[in-house]
């Protein structure tokens, strides 16, 4: 078809009048012919007004109730169902999500420390690492946000993870490696922070597990006095937990890092039993 | 900006109830991606009288009809992202699902209504508005009817009535020749001619 003959048939084409031929005719014209396609665009445009032009009826009230009813009980039952398969789903799927982080974090922490002194040459490296670790968190935000009330936790804990993210992506990040004081503790963490941002991270593996109704909890050592970096759990060992340090009116520089083992939810202002990882300041 | 100038500068074609709806409906289609029920009530209150005549128009029969409108609107909560807001506006969208499906019903159906003359009706008698719970939706709609239903009553019949079969009966231009005992070629025209003189009537008040 050529256009002076498709521009005869676009009306028809619009009101659905053509013969599957016919119409297929003029798509195949109007794919390569924005001329043709604008006249199309504006017949299209009129077809689709028709419509505003039949006499108006009011459907019967029944049928409002019915389809609301409908919506109502069909948006309950998807909920329901979105529950339990999150149920199911997204505790191994944050685990593990969290377990990639996790180690993805604390291998950079180690190599960055390795590589202190040559950083500068490795700057590439770094920031192919940084863009690994923030994709991981790209799906935990994704399945994590999708979550609701149940899953507070968990949404807490994606908070410290943006927290740690926006850490690790700093240029002005430092970090600094914990131990334990206890030869029979295998426990190892890195605390990377920067001074810039205000905030600061803890990735830690091997850690002793914890009692019921115990939590992991961060200190930050200064002249002589304690301050709280709030509590974490871990996953097989492995714990994660970010410190929005200018919000919580913590300012460093810090003498001194280390976990303990605290109750949950006690106010302590001094670690109350021996800490399970220690590291002091160099800096 | 450059938009809201040219809007600006032509008070009678862009009204303020207009913009003011576009982006409240904006808002609504928001919630209703959220599940939000009440939005869903609020369009449904809004639109349903279209959505139920377009579809009565077309399939002739009021429970009919109602089964139409249903499936348009469970659909339309149960998929909302299949409206795109970038494509064109909400109204035209639903009402378009609304006449593809109701044609779909009608062919389903056998081609026995297909073979009816639409009833004829008194473009005029379509002003009589229907009261609504929502009356700045209603105005604003109001106002469009208006404007289509007096361009449509300024068609002689002879080019109103194919157009009409052929949307709101799914017929092609052979299947209204047939039915109206006319040359191919007349009706062709017909509804050429129809169409060209619709295009300005419209285009006046609808933005493009
Ligand atoms: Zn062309």
């Amino acid at each position: 078809m050529g256009c002076e003959e498709v521009r005869e048939a676009l009306d028809a084409y619009a009101l659905g009048a053509l013969t599957p031929e016919e119409a297929r005719a003029v798509e195949e014209h109007v794919a390569g012919c924005s001329d043709c396609r604008k006249l199309l665009d504006e017949a299209n445009h009129v077809a689709s007004l028709l419509p505003f032009g039949v006499p108006l009826w009011n459907p019967n009230p029944q049928v409002r109730q019915r389809i609301l009813s409908s919506a109502e009980h069909w948006a309950e039952a998807r909920q329901a169902t979105l529950r339990s398969r999150l149920a199911k789903a997204a505790l191994p799927i944050a685990a593990s999500l969290l377990l990639a982080f996790a180690i993805g974090s604390l291998i950079w922490s180690y190599s960055l420390q390795s590589r202190v002194n040559d950083l500068d040459d490795d700057v590439g490296g770094v920031q192919r690492q940084v863009q690994f670790v923030g994709s991981r968190q790209a799906e935990i935000s994704t399945s994590l946000v999708s979550m609701d009330q149940q899953f507070e936790d968990y949404n807490s804990l994606l908070g410290e993870q943006s927290t740690i993210f926006t850490t690790l992506t700093a240029p002005d990040v430092r970090t600094v490696q914990l131990w334990s004081k206890n030869q029979d503790v295998k426990a190892k963490g890195a605390y990377f922070y920067s001074p810039q941002n205000g905030t600061g991270g803890l990735t830690c593996t091997n850690l002793p597990s914890l009692a019921e109704g115990k939590v992991y909890h961060l200190w930050f050592f200064h002249e002589g006095k304690a301050y709280s970096g709030g509590s974490f759990y871990s996953w097989n060992g492995v714990g994660l937990h970010g410190v929005d340090l200018a919000q919580q009116g913590l300012h460093g520089p810090f003498s001194g890092y280390g976990v303990s083992i605290e109750d949950k939810g006690a106010t302590v202002l001094w670690p109350t039993s021996e800490l399970v990882l220690y590291a002091e300041n160099s800096r | 900006m450059e938009e809201f100038r040219r809007r600006q500068a032509s008070p009678e074609a862009y009204s303020a109830s207009k913009l003011a709806i576009e982006a409240e409906e904006g808002e609504l289609f928001e919630r209703l991606l959220q599940q939000d029920l009440r939005a869903f009530e609020t369009l449904y209150d809004r639109y349903s009288s279209l959505v139920y005549s377009t579809a009565l128009r077309i399939v002739s029969d009021p429970s009919t009809a109602e089964d139409v409108m249903q499936e348009v609107f469970l659909r339309l909560w149960r998929r909302p992202e299949n409206y795109v807001p970038q494509r064109g506006r909400f109204v035209i969208w639903i009402l378009s699902v609304t006449r593809n499906r109701a044609i779909d019903e009608l062919r389903t159906r056998g081609r026995r209504l297909k073979r009816e003359t639409l009833p004829s009706w008194n473009v005029e008698d379509s002003l009589s508005a229907v009261s609504s719970d929502d009356p700045a939706g209603d105005v604003q709609l109001n106002d469009e009817r208006r404007i289509i239903i007096r361009a449509l009553a300024k068609l002689p019949p002879e080019q109103r009535q194919p157009i009409e079969l052929a949307y709101f009966r799914g017929l092609t231009q052979q299947e209204i020749a047939n039915l109206l005992h006319q040359p191919l070629g007349t009706v062709k025209t017909r509804i050429r001619l129809g169409m060209q003189k619709l295009k300005p009537l419209l285009k006046d008040e609808e933005e493009e």
